[in-house]
């Protein structure tokens, strides 16, 4: 566990906790504010009349015995100016000792009328405190899953790029180490005619090497900030491929082990350096993990223009056909390479795929091996 | 004339290496990768290996390792891209003699390897004076006859037992991992049971320690390994 990830789970705790503490007191507090409405609306009711408590208080004076012959006339007093209030005498034999003056059911109800109104006030608001609490929690936890994903996305893009860094270290210096050792070697050696056409022709191939490199290493920069720009022209891809296959395969000698199935003229609107570019990529990958024939096939319908290479090699598990097309993806471990690359074969290819409006697939082939089928809309 | 392990994945450096080596005069067994290193290596006698470390298979530490437990005197030269001080230094600590990184100066290396094989040749007379004896408390262990003494007097090592011994002492002081001592001690294509090595840890426990149940010298680390502790430096 490295440090911001920790700092991110103790966040991520301290603000969902503090949001539900947050939440809690909202709705405890809702409740008291509604006992306080109730209290409050109580003490308007209708009539705007004073509660009974603070009538018994304020009114006392006025219903005192000596202001009255008897209890009949001091009805009548009570139902001509406290109309909604109800006299109820305790004390029968002194009714004037003991009263109580209170709010007539009709106030009652009213009362209760008031309370209900703001219970189902209240809890209409829970409802709402619920749902709206729900919502942002939803919200929140959706925002931080998406800030973690993102975090682990650029923890793994640094693997990959430290794995990429390893494996860039050694594919630069590994054939300019091989050039250097060769040239020093003709010029301290004697050698006859044939050891040193040999020597030159394998430095001029470390040459093109390096170059291939280099190429991919900008072109992966360029799509990834967005600074490459194809140029689109209407392109016969038969005559393209057939082309680029012929160009790839003859200082290669892989004349007899690629496997042409071309259709005649098919058109589609595109960069040549770019399909270059992909056909030469995925030809590379199949000669690489391979040592079958390969096949390259070229078919359209009136929906699609099918480009499909396909080999019979080792194959790529399902696990790794998710991230095959991702920046620096290779499969296994650095330290112990089979195989030369640097990662950035395929994301090119899919980069450059995309801006032709199309889609690249990768396919189990069989027997055995892999199939990568690009699928161009027309 | 010399025989030289030339260990090394790159096709054009292995030819340009081995073509340059013969021509000085020594005779050269070009491998690609570090399983096939291993293989010769046992096959016959070398007088120098010229090592790279990024292979297929197995890496190029690993080969240096394996090579150590069986021979603690053959120079090895590691040759590498990989030239950051902190690689450099691992590839001394598992027991190269000298570090070249890629690209190199031709003529450095054959300066270096010529060197290298002298001092081979200087240590040649004198190894078979001493012989490869290493002790502990009241047990001595000799490396080359497999045999030893311990606390039931001398013994005939079999020659695992001999190497394991031999790597916990070469690393004395540190943790083995018993997935490492398989790795290097027994064949990396038969992976036998970790429960061997610890069978095996139990035996070497019962010839040396005078109470195997605590142990001074033979240590385990719990989960990881065993460690061979080294009395003297302790004390001192």
């Amino acid at each position: 566990m490295n440090k911001p990830r920790i700092i991110f789970i103790f966040l991520s705790i301290y603000i969902v906790a503090a949001f539900s503490w947050w939440g809690f007191e909202h709705f405890r507090n809702s409740k008291i504010i509604n006992s306080l409405e109730i209290e409050n609306s109580n003490l308007r009711t209708e009539a705007d009349e004073i509660l009974c408590y603070k009538a018994s208080t304020d009114i006392g004076e006025e219903i005192k015995q000596d202001n009255f012959l008897d209890t009949v006339q001091l009805n009548n007093y009570f139902k001509k100016y406290y109309s909604t209030l109800d006299l109820v005498y305790i004390d029968t034999i002194n009714p004037f000792n003991g009263y109580l003056i209170r709010p007539k059911e009709e106030a009652y109800i009213i009362l209760q009328k008031n309370s209900d109104a703001s219970n189902s006030k209240l809890s209409k608001k829970k409802w709402m405190y619920a749902t709206e609490g729900l919502v942002m929690i939803i919200l929140l936890f959706w925002g931080i899953l998406w800030v973690y994903r993102t975090f682990e996305k650029s923890i793994k893009l640094n693997q990959h790029q430290n794995n990429f860094l390893l494996s860039v270290t050694h594919e630069l210096k590994t054939p300019i180490a091989s050039i250097k050792l060769y040239l020093e070697t003709l010029l301290k050696r004697d050698l006859d005619k044939d050891q040193q056409r040999t020597i030159l022709k394998n430095s001029i191939n470390d040459t093109n090497r390096l170059r291939v490199l280099v190429d991919n290493l900008l072109l992966s920069a360029q799509l990834e900030t967005n600074h490459y720009e194809p140029l689109m022209t209407q392109i016969n891809l038969s005559e393209l491929l057939h082309k680029i296959v012929d160009k790839y395969a003859e200082p290669r000698n892989l004349q007899d082990r690629i496997i042409k199935n071309i259709e005649h003229e098919v058109y589609i609107s595109g960069d040549e350096f770019a399909i270059e570019t992909i056909v030469i990529n995925l030809l590379t990958n199949a000669e690489k993990y391979s040592d079958q024939n390969i096949t390259i096939l070229l078919k359209s319908d009136n929906k699609h223009v099918i480009l499909s290479i396909s080999d019979l090699g080792i194959g790529i598990a399902d696990s790794d056909k998710q991230r095959l097309f991702d920046k620096f993806y290779r499969v296994g471990e650095e330290q112990t390479r089979k195989s030369k690359g640097t990662g950035l074969g395929l994301f090119i290819v899919q980069k450059l795929v995309e801006f032709h409006d199309a889609t690249i697939e990768v396919k189990n082939n069989h027997p055995k091996g892999t199939n990568f089928e690009v699928s161009f809309n027309v | 004339m010399n025989n030289i392990l030339l260990v090394e994945d790159e096709e054009n450096l292995q030819h340009a290496l081995k073509l340059n080596l013969e021509l000085e005069n020594y005779h050269v067994i070009a491998v690609g990768d570090g399983k096939k290193a291993i293989d010769a290596f046992r096959e016959r006698k070398f007088d120098l290996v010229v090592l790279d470390i990024m292979l297929p298979e197995m890496d190029g530490y690993m080969v240096c390792e394996n090579i150590r437990l069986h021979d603690h005197n053959i120079p090895i030269l590691f040759l590498s891209a990989k030239s950051t001080p902190a690689e450099r230094i691992e590839g001394l600590k598992k027991g190269g003699d000298d570090y070249m990184t890629k690209p190199f100066d031709l003529e450095e290396l054959l300066l270096r390897i010529k060197k290298l094989l002298e001092k081979r040749d200087k240590i040649r007379l004198t190894e078979k004076a001493l012989p490869n004896i290493f002790s502990f408390g009241n047990n001595w262990i000799n490396f080359d006859s497999h045999q030893a003494k311990g606390i039931d007097g001398l013994i005939d090592l079999t020659k695992k037992e001999t190497l394991l011994l031999k790597l916990l002492i070469e690393n004395k002081n540190t943790v083995v991992s018993r997935e490492h001592i398989l790795k290097v001690v027994w064949d990396y294509n038969v992976i036998p049971n970790t429960r061997t090595v610890d069978n095996f840890m139990l035996s070497l426990r019962k010839y040396f320690e005078t109470d195997p149940k605590n142990p001074i010298f033979l240590h385990s680390s719990r989960g990881i390994g065993y460690k061979f502790v080294d009395q003297v430096a302790v004390v001192a």
